[in-house]
Formats: C-alpha cells, sequence, structure tokens
C-alpha cells in the first residue's frame, strides 16, 4: 500500500508527538532493555507506517501498542535477539546519573524483567496505560479472564519482589 | 482501577514517574524509513517468490493431471449415402411409370437433415414430384417414404419429359435450403 506525500507527513508527525510515550511503554514490556525497546518501537512504527491510510483516522496509537504487546511476548519467549559481544561497550554509565528516580526505575524495571512477558504486559497495560480489562484482552490477544489472571498474578509477583528489594528477608 | 490498594497505586505512580521524555531524533527517522524500506522490499520479494511458486506449482499440476490421447469422434453418425436403396426403389404404385428415379429429392433430404418442415421445398401437386415434398419430412433416417397419395392419378405420371420440366423448381429450391440448415 503507498502512502501519499500528506499522509506521510500526518505519519511523521504522529510518530514525532507519541514517540517517547511508545518508547517508555517499550521499555517497560521490555524490562527496562533500553536498545530492545527502541527495536521494539521502530519494529512496531515500520508496521503501522504500512497500514497507516487504514488506521489513522481510527486509532493509531491502539494499532501501536498493541503490535508492541504481541511482538514483545513474542520476543520474550525467543532464546535469542541477535545480540552479538563487542570489545567493547558502546556507551559507559555517565556521572551522576544515579539519582532518586532512576534507582526506582532501575528497582521496577528490574522487578518487571522477572515477570513472564504475559504477565509483565498485563500489568503495563493495567497500570501503566488505565485500560480496562477488556482491552487488555484484546492486546494480548486472550480471553478476559486469562488477562485478568495475567495481570493479578504479575502484581502478586511484583508486590512479592518489590517489598523484598526494600525490606530484604535476609 | 477504582478498588486499588496502596500497593497498586503506588506501582502505577512509579510506571508513570519512571517517564523520561525522549525526542524523536533524527537517527530515529532514518532507521524508521530505512526498516520501511527493507519491509515494503521483502513484501516484494515474498510476493513475487510466492506468484512463481503458484506458477510453478499449477504447471506441475498440469503435467501430473491424466494426459489421455485425444480422440476425435464425430458427434453424430455419418450420413448413408445419398441414394438409398429404400429412396430409390420407394414402392412404385401401380399407376406411375418409374422412368425417373427421384433422386433428386433423396439427395435433399440427407443433405439437409436438420430441416424441418418449413424448410423443405414443398413441389405442387400437379408436377407429379410430390416424393421429393414427402422424403424430406424424415430428418435424419435418410429413408424416403413411398408417397401415399402422390401418384394416385394416372395424370400425374412422371416421365422423364414431364419431370425435366417440372423438378426444376423443387431441386433448386431444396439446394439451395440445404447448405444453410446442414450440421
Amino acid at each position: 500500500m503507498r502512502i501519499e506525500q500528506g499522509q506521510a507527513g500526518e505519519f511523521e508527525e504522529f510518530v514525532a508527538a507519541r514517540w517517547s510515550v511508545l518508547l517508555h511503554l517499550a521499555r517497560l514490556l521490555v524490562g527496562g532493555d533500553r536498545h530492545r525497546a527502541e527495536d521494539l518501537a521502530q519494529e512496531s512504527l515500520v508496521k503501522l507506517w504500512f497500514v497507516w491510510p487504514k488506521v489513522s483516522q481510527d486509532a493509531p496509537e491502539a494499532y501501536v501498542r498493541k503490535v508492541m504487546v504481541r511482538a514483545a511476548a513474542r520476543a520474550g519467549r525467543r532464546r535469542w535477539w541477535g545480540e552479538r559481544p563487542v570489545e567493547r561497550l558502546p556507551e559507559g554509565a555517565t556521572t551522576g546519573d544515579v539519582s532518586a528516580d532512576v534507582a526506582e526505575r532501575s528497582r521496577l524495571e528490574a522487578a518487571l524483567a522477572q515477570l513472564s512477558p504475559n504477565q509483565r504486559a498485563a500489568v503495563v497495560l493495567r497500570y501503566y496505560q488505565d485500560l480496562p480489562e477488556g482491552q487488555v484482552a484484546e492486546a494480548l490477544g486472550c480471553p478476559v479472564g486469562t488477562a485478568r489472571s495475567h495481570a493479578s498474578r504479575g502484581v502478586a509477583r511484583l508486590r512479592q519482589i518489590l517489598t523484598d528489594a526494600i525490606e530484604p528477608t535476609r | 482501577m477504582d478498588q486499588m490498594d496502596p500497593f497498586e497505586r503506588q506501582l502505577a505512580r512509579m510506571m508513570r514517574d519512571t517517564h523520561e521524555p525522549a525526542p524523536f531524533e533524527p537517527r530515529h527517522r532514518a532507521r524508521l524509513h530505512e526498516g520501511v524500506r527493507v519491509r515494503r522490499r521483502t513484501r516484494v520479494v515474498r510476493r513475487t517468490v510466492g506468484s512463481a511458486l503458484a506458477v510453478v506449482g499449477v504447471g506441475i499440476g498440469l503435467l501430473l493431471l491424466p494426459a489421455g490421447p485425444t480422440k476425435v469422434q464425430p458427434a453424430e453418425p455419418h450420413p448413408r449415402p445419398a441414394t438409398s436403396p429404400t429412396s430409390t426403389g420407394s414402392a412404385p404404385t401401380p399407376g406411375e411409370t418409374p422412368t425417373a428415379p427421384p433422386t433428386s429429392s433423396a439427395t435433399t433430404s440427407l443433405a439437409n437433415p436438420g430441416a424441418t418442415a418449413s424448410d423443405t421445398p414443398t413441389a405442387p401437386a400437379t408436377t407429379g414430384s410430390s416424393a421429393t415434398a414427402t422424403a424430406t419430412s424424415g430428418g435424419n433416417t435418410g429413408v424416403t417414404t413411398p408417397p401415399a397419395t402422390s401418384s394416385s392419378t394416372p395424370s400425374n405420371t412422371a416421365t422423364a419429359e414431364n419431370l425435366s420440366r417440372s423438378t426444376p423448381s423443387s431441386i433448386t429450391s431444396s439446394l439451395t435450403v440445404s447448405p444453410g440448415s446442414g450440421s
């Protein structure tokens, strides 16, 4: 499907406006890995490009969210993401990066990373995106009961992890 | 979301507060365009390969079909000879002099098997060639039915001279009709 010039401009505007939110959603969905989050956001936006004439008037963000959630679930089941070891790290942590916000984010992302992909997606959609259970189930592609189960188990696991992080048992 | 406990509320707050603004940089745009190009190319290749596979599959299927020898058979039996014994020796009536065989009528009927009654050239009753008119109504049979009433009167005796004078109209009409309606 070929996109006209005006539609391409609308697409660019949408991406520029929503990039930050989509990237943060992707980062929560993958459990904190910034590079994988960027890959996930890019991949989802590429898919959005090809259906842009159809979904641009309805709910493009919902479409991207659904693509992102399902891709994250697929990637979570994958054993290898095509990463290769390099001799030098591409970037190092900058001095002064450790602040309270960053520490909290790191703790949250580390906790999210311990959930299963479906539990993580259900928790993120439910508590970050404020979606009702029906829309969470639709995005996950499962029944409402299953989505509710994923969310409740994910929250229970997070409760345990974050409580342990704050108050270690030993 | 109304019945959230304190932990769930804190979890939602943490998820929102950890959002750090990230501008859409030119490198992101360039990577997005590159991804679109790659995906478009992949789709074209996939479509091309799929079409080629479909064509190959259809070709193989056609080759594997049981292909028997082609036989050309006529749809209908061959027409009988133009002058059948039944038509030439068609029950001459006692009063009729068999000097001129009605071959023209037999030819007409066989060459024009599908002709209807309306196509049949009708000869005047006084010409003595009523056998021509009755023979064509038989259709495919090719059998000339004997004239039932043609030669009942001695005045209609078909001599050679009489026939040569009287039949041209009927023969001409029958030959004119036959090519158009024959199979």
